[in-house]
């Protein structure tokens, strides 16, 4: 069974192999293609549909002495995964062709999405429209905030780390910290649920949609077209790989983060 | 079904689910002692080359876990409820099965957890049974597997461990920030902790090289040599002796059987969607203990009615599946060094001191827990996490290496009525019935569950975490990836469904090798003791052959 992929670098979006019955006829996973996407320019958004999701996904993680969703490029991010390319390359160096029933599976889901943005984009405007007269994109932060929390249905989230130190769990430096304490109900927010088992994308409505694609377009490998260059990651200190192949060849290490000089049992206590 | 177009000669030995933790250990004992084997499995023969740290595309995207759309599952808490699509404990479809994405936690069962029954006797509820063989019985296998797998442990440390007739292999890996903040909280409370056994190499092995520690573990496929799968070590054995015939992107529709009652092989749809039969003298089933039982109901016949090896009923039933819940504590930056949660393997520091029954609990059996980080940067996350605006992104820069969170593996008890059998509604997308998971936890799991979430605060407590949260049993999400029970060995044809070798009461050149076997599932990750187990059962069916 043959692993080499076939490059197809002819055109901005060419098919891999087994697509058009050029390449191999296998429809194995392991046989995918790759296809190498355009650094620039729209694949499924129009022009206006691209400016309102890019918009939204700035007040989502907006910039601040970090960058943002803009600079990180999460707009592109979703384009790409709402214009069917879900997989990277395991270099990173495009995207791969499924083929078969996988490929059946995904256009389904990737439907399912792209009808929730193209609603989505359309309830933001018509709210802007009804609340300013005006396109998303014209409107300031905190009016495009209030439309957002209408789009939610739920409150704008609170200052959690100013609530933790209001409460005395986080302390300015040199101050004593109080007993840590336990809120024994389950708490309402936090996004994915508390599992390693995140759910399905397209079994969600268009905001909570967006909120995970976006989380996604900032922190996810850049070989997806977001967290330009690694500005997710360095906002939250992740060091991560320079590329996915980098990780491919076995080149890329923690060690430097972990504590290699220590014996069990690891402690002086 | 589909007459089959081609029927290649028979063989000695069909394994079905060929890829996977037991599979691959059954097709290299059976043809390095000289058998010729066809193994079938239904994903692809993804190589190393294929994976990377990409976390989107391993955690989110499902590109090692069973499509949804394609294969179905459903669940239901009981029998009067209508079963509903969800994914439950899915394990990769390719060859290495869940040994690609596992983070490799490799730690034996203990002595008692083969003999839940004799312990603890009859628990309204509950459907405990001892195995038809003891911890000493297996422990020659579990040494086999640790050194084929190159495991990294360290020896004398886990002062609950049965006796071992060798040390590890390879030294534990290097201690992580938050590992060593475990350690020292669990020395501070009084406990026993070790790090976890791993088949992650710390040291070259049989040609391997050890582990850069990418940290791209859980649920990643591993790139470099690093971690121990059946893809990597004992499906080239099987290839290497020039007796296995494995068939990739193969997907088994049938078990056939024979006139008078014995497996006769199997009918496949092959990657090119040709029907296939492929018979053999003995046919072993290697599918994982849903996709197991799913497949022996679905072979029926009028020998066979209510599927095959189903003569006692007990088919499908007694299946336990742990799941996963955890404590989380986030940690002060003013006092408290980076804790670096995504650096090294995943796991680090373990305890067995809850493990074993104490009724003070206020239940019996007990947990394995484990000091971990809470994710790669997408899935990073905690309840009460903002989810936008300033908020989620301060909190993400305040936490994200100020977090970690030690989990609970829910050691469930085995009742009849949690149970796999076939979805009267929902078919896969090759036209058969999904399985479909009956299950509601005894309330033992709730109480032990939770007790656990609560000792894991204190732990955390002790750590020094400035702010503690719990995942409760009754936030968990969704089990985990461990299925064990659906066909339980025993002695008795009238309450299990295979003998102690594996082999169906009802079908003697019938085997179910995998998690389906375990009478009482072991409270702690099932890889190893499923591929020790295989390697038994596999070692028998050949000495029997020959004798």
């Amino acid at each position: 069974m043959s692993t080499d992929r076939t490059e197809a670098r002819s055109g901005p979006i060419a098919d891999g192999a087994g697509q058009d019955g050029s390449g191999s006829s296998s429809t194995s996973q392991a046989d995918w293609g790759v296809v190498h996407l355009p650094e620039e320019g729209r694949l499924f958004f129009d022009a206006h549909q691209w400016g309102v999701i890019e918009a939204a996904a700035e007040r989502i993680i907006p910039a601040d002495h970090d960058p943002g969703a803009k600079d990180a490029g999460v707009v592109r991010f979703i384009d790409r995964y709402l214009a069917g390319h879900v997989y990277a390359a395991a270099d990173g160096n495009g995207f791969l062709v499924q083929t078969g029933k996988a490929a059946a599976a995904w256009a389904q889901r990737t439907q399912t999405m792209q009808e929730r943005y193209t609603q989505g984009v359309s309830d933001i405007e018509d709210i802007s429209d009804r609340r300013y007269g005006t396109s998303y994109i014209d409107l300031d932060p905190e009016q495009q905030d209030a439309v957002l929390v209408e789009v939610s249905g739920r409150p704008k989230p609170s200052d959690f780390v100013a609530r933790l130190r209001a409460e005395g769990k986080l302390t300015a430096q040199g101050e004593q910290r109080s007993a840590s304490g336990v809120d024994p109900s389950p708490a309402e927010e936090g996004g994915a649920p508390p599992s390693n088992q995140p759910v399905p994308d397209d079994a969600l409505d268009f905001f909570p949609m967006l909120l995970l694609h976006v989380r996604q377009g900032f922190y996810a490998d850049p070989a997806y077209g977001g967290n330009r260059d690694h500005v997710g990651w360095r906002t939250i200190g992740f060091p991560g790989p320079t590329s996915l192949g980098q990780t491919q060849r076995g080149e890329f290490s923690t060690n430097d983060y972990l504590l290699p000089e220590l014996e069990w049992p690891y402690t002086d206590q | 079904m589909t007459t089959p177009a081609t029927r290649p000669d028979p063989v000695d030995v069909l394994i079905i689910g060929a890829g996977g933790a037991s599979g691959a250990t059954t097709a290299k004992v059976l043809t390095e002692a000289g058998l010729r084997v066809v193994g079938l499995e239904r994903g692809p023969f993804l190589r190393p080359e294929h994976f990377s740290g990409d976390e989107i595309k391993y955690i989110n995207r499902n590109y090692l876990w069973p499509d949804p759309v394609l294969n179905p599952r459903t669940v239901r808490r009981d029998e009067t409820q209508t079963a509903v699509l969800e994914q439950f404990s899915n394990t990769p479809h390719c060859v290495g099965g869940g040994t690609i994405h596992y983070s490799g936690w490799f730690p034996r069962a203990t002595e008692n957890d083969f003999r839940m029954r004799s312990l603890h006797g009859d628990v309204e509820g509950a459907s405990l049974a001892d195995w038809p063989f003891s911890y000493d019985d297996l422990e020659p296998y579990y040494s086999r597997i640790e050194w084929e797998f190159g495991v990294s442990g360290q020896q004398g440390a886990n002062k609950h461990e049965g006796p071992r007739s060798r040390d590890y292999p390879c030294p534990p890996p290097p201690v992580s920030r938050y590992g060593k903040v475990f350690y020292d909280a669990m020395a501070k409370l009084g406990h026993n902790a070790f790090p976890m056994p791993q088949s992650i190499l710390t040291r070259p092995h049989n040609g391997r090289q050890p582990s850069p520690n990418a940290g791209f573990v859980q649920q990643f496929g591993d790139p470099t040599d690093g971690r121990s799968t059946t893809q990597r070590v004992f499906t080239p054995d099987a290839l290497a002796t020039g007796r296995y015939d494995l068939r990739t992107d193969c997907y088994v529709h049938e078990i056939t059987t024979t006139a008078d009652g014995r497996a006769k092989g199997a009918v496949y749809e092959d990657s090119q969607g040709r029907m296939v039969e492929q018979e053999a003298t003995a046919v072993i089933v290697c599918c994982g203990a849903i996709e197991s039982a799913r497949l022996l109901l679905a072979s029926r016949s009028a020998h066979f009615p209510d599927g095959l090896a189903n003569n006692s009923g007990q088919l499908g039933r007694n299946a336990t599946f742990h799941d996963y819940f955890f404590a989380i504590g986030l940690f002060d930056r003013e006092l408290t060094d980076p804790l670096y949660g995504w650096a090294g393997n995943y796991v680090n520091g373990t305890t067995f001191d809850f493990y074993e029954t104490d009724e003070d609990r206020g239940g019996i059996a007990g947990c394995v827990i484990t000091a971990s980080g809470l994710g790669p940067p997408v899935n990073w996350t905690f309840p009460g996490r903002p989810t936008w605006g300033q908020a989620a992104k301060d909190t993400d820069r305040e936490f994200f290496n100020h977090s970690m969170k030690i989990g609970v593996l829910l050691n469930d008890l085995p009742r009849e009525s949690n149970r796999v059998d076939l979805d009267p509604d929902v078919k896969d997308a090759w036209g058969q019935p999904a399985a479909r998971i009956t299950h509601t936890n005894h309330p033992n799991d709730v109480v032990i569950g939770n007790w656990q979430v609560r000792k894991n605060l204190e732990i955390l407590d002790a750590a020094g975490a400035a702010s503690t949260i719990p995942v409760w049993f009754e936030q968990a999400k969704g089990n985990s990836c461990h299925q064990h029970g659906t066909a339980r060995m025993g002695n008795d044809p009238a309450t299990s469904v295979l003998d102690k070798w594996g082999r169906a009461h009802d079908v003697p050149n019938l085997f179910v090798l995998d998690g389906s076997g375990f009478p009482t599932g072991p409270g702690v990750n099932p890889t190893l003791t499923i591929m020790a187990n295989a390697w038994r059962c596999a070692e028998h069916l050949v000495q029997e052959r020959v004798a």
